[in-house]
């Protein structure tokens, strides 16, 4: 069962458990596999990437996959090409 | 109609005759099969004169071999002849001549066949019997024995050239560390870079840092006429001369060094006919200018900023020519964005295939495109210029380039003070724009080169907040400044120091939970430095910015 998990606006330490915990929520309620939809995030720090590879493991643990939308704005989509996540994860249009 | 008596003398004769010849070629064949792998050429002469003093039954022998005039030998036996008595003696290969010997008594000269070069053999013959032996066997003795030493002979010749190349490629090694070994100095309001691209293995170019711990720093960049080995070795002595006047002079100026180096160096560079350009020099911070004297080096260019460069003659001569050094302490403009730039005449005289020059003018003509540009993109761009020119053509000269630039004073333009709480990072955004603002140079920052200053930042706090303050209480103080060439960010904290230079960086394709923050840092800011200090502890991000 495939679950998508949307976040806007800033996407990082502060908010960070939050977003964490609806990826919890939608695996206990029998999702195997995630989109993350970052679209509308404009701002990302690498507490959120560390989220994102939480919910990779996760996944991979439940036999399934996680996989991102990009975020629309090119500044925050640069941590992503910084850190080979955008080539990591397997990418999904919005 | 022979008697029988007369058979059987005859019989006799021949097989005493075949006895000997039996001998002969036994003693021709140990010529042959002497050792050569490894032996010693003197040793191999020695072999050759007692093999062949036994073959000759002569008491005593001397082989020579001439080595293109610096001749070798070896003897054997009681009073052999000397290299002296041989001197008389004109043999070619497989001659024989006989003579007199100084103190009386008759010796045999055989010359030997050796290809490039002459051996001879020289035979003691008191009782004159050798002579006779030695004619029937002249010719086998000369090419078997002439053989073995050819054999030794080329084989030292190539140990020989294998030490020279060794030599070369060691003398190599330490020029290439004298010249790298000593780092570009970090001088504050100057951007400073320097290469140098010999045309061999080793060369005469040179360029140094002198100086320095307290002491003023001195740049230095010369040509010591000729290419190679001697030219090197010259280099060396220069240096070296430098190092000491620029350290231990009291009051040291480039006009000073300049001709106490000469001083020194004089003698030896008159004695082997050879002489070194060289421009000593020195940045006045306080002043904005540089400091130079120059003893005969060119091309030098100077060229303030919004004027067109220029050449700077020498007005002194090099090195070696005279006694005295006339150079005097002259003064060129440094400040933001002007240029000095010291170049090897390698460069300009680079020829392309069709034997053109590459020039002076176009030296003057690359500097003024590049006049923007740092000082290390400038000079790459120089090298890559000449390099393209030459095409095929071999590199003819040695390569060098020094380029110094003077760099803007930043001015400040923000300052803000956080509590080290995770939730107080988003207060950093807004001064972040304000000091974009507020940049009077006013460059030109994308919207991707704001977000990843800002996102810097809020690595770099969030990390001092977890790992420096490790969630205790807190300030974290920031001050952004700029100039036309980079933005500054300095992040004070007064927690435990904590090195975010010193993280390793993470394995990019295994995504992992951690370390991604400071590698974030390094990735994004050109230079990422941390000072921990007694008070507080100091990480400075500089970002370059287009004009």
């Amino acid at each position: 069962m495939i679950e998508t998990i949307v976040v806007t606006g800033r996407f990082d330490v502060n908010n960070r458990m939050d977003v964490k915990e609806r990826i919890d929520q939608a695996l206990e309620a029998g999702a195997d596999s995630l989109i993350i939809d970052l679209k509308g995030v404009d701002f990302m720090d690498s507490a959120a990437m560390a989220i994102l590879v939480g919910a990779l493991t996760a996944c991979r643990r439940a036999g399934g996959q996680a996989s991102l939308v990009l975020p629309e704005r090119e500044e925050a989509r640069r941590v992503l090409s910084l850190t080979r996540f955008d080539k990591v994860f397997p990418l999904v249009e919005g | 109609m022979i008697s029988t008596d007369q058979l059987d003398v005859r019989v006799a004769a021949l097989e005493s005759l075949l006895a000997q010849h039996q001998e002969w070629l036994e003693t021709i064949n140990d010529l042959r099969y002497a050792p050569v792998e490894g032996q010693d050429l003197v040793l191999t002469l020695r072999h050759v004169a007692v093999e062949t003093a036994r073959v000759l039954k002569a008491p005593a022998a001397l082989a020579v071999l001439d080595q293109r005039g610096l001749p070798i030998s070896a003897a054997w036996g009681p009073l052999p002849p000397t290299t002296a008595e041989l001197a008389r003696f004109s043999v070619g290969p497989g001659d024989l001549s006989v003579g007199v010997r100084e103190g009386g008594g008759m010796m045999v000269a055989l010359g030997l066949v050796v290809e490039g070069d002459r051996a001879t053999v020289a035979l003691v013959d008191d009782d004159g019997t050798v002579a006779p032996r030695a004619r029937a066997l002249a010719l086998p003795i000369a090419r078997q024995a002439g053989s073995v030493l050819q054999a030794a002979w080329r084989n030292a010749e190539s140990v020989k050239q294998a030490l020279i190349q060794n030599e070369y490629e060691l003398a190599a090694k330490v020029q290439s560390r004298l010249l790298a070994g000593r780092p570009v100095p970090t001088l504050e309001g100057l951007d400073i870079y320097a290469e140098s691209r010999p045309a061999l293995l080793v060369g005469g170019d040179f360029f140094n840092f002198a100086g320095g711990k307290g002491r003023p720093t001195f740049f230095a960049v010369g040509d010591v006429s000729g290419k190679g080995l001697p030219a090197a070795i010259l280099v060396t002595m220069t240096l070296a001369s430098l190092y000491s006047k620029a350290e231990f002079l009291p009051h040291p100026t480039p006009e000073t060094i300049l001709a106490r180096v000469n001083e020194d160096l004089y003698p030896n560079f008159t004695d082997v006919g050879m002489f070194a350009t060289m421009l000593v020099g020195m940045f006045n911070p306080a002043e904005q200018t540089i400091s130079y004297a120059n003893g005969g080096h060119s091309p030098v260019i100077h060229k303030p900023k919004g004027q067109p460069s220029r050449f700077i003659e020498a007005d002194g001569t090099a090195l070696g020519v005279l006694t005295e050094s006339f150079a005097a302490d002259r003064t060129a403009r440094l400040g933001p964005h002007d240029l000095f730039v010291v170049a090897s005449d390698g460069l300009v005289e680079q020829r392309n295939p069709a034997g053109e020059m590459f020039g002076y003018d176009a030296l003057l003509a690359i500097i003024n495109e590049n006049a923007s540009m740092g000082a290390e993109g400038l000079a790459i761009q120089i090298f890559e210029r000449v390099s393209k020119f030459a095409g095929n053509a071999p590199q003819d000269d040695d390569q060098t380039l020094l380029v110094l630039r003077g760099a803007a004073t930043p001015e400040e333009l923000a300052r803000l003070q956080i509590p080290a709480q995770l939730d107080a990072m988003d207060r950093i955004a807004p001064h972040v724009d304000d000091a974009i603002r507020r940049h009077a140079a006013r460059p030109i920052l994308s919207a991707v080169e704001r977000y990843t200053i800002e996102l810097a930042i809020h690595e770099a706090c969030v990390n001092i907040v977890r790992h420096g303050y490790q969630g205790g209480q807190g300030v974290i103080e920031m001050v952004i400044s700029g100039s036309s060439d980079e933005l500054i960010i300095d992040i004070y904290d007064d927690g435990p120091s904590f090195d975010p230079t010193a993280a390793p960086f993470p394995d990019l394709n295994e995504p992992q939970v951690h370390g991604y923050g400071v590698f974030i840092i390094r990735e994004l800011m050109d230079s990422v430095t941390y000072q921990p200090g007694p008070t507080r502890n100091r990480l400075r991000l500089i970002k370059k910015v287009a004009e």
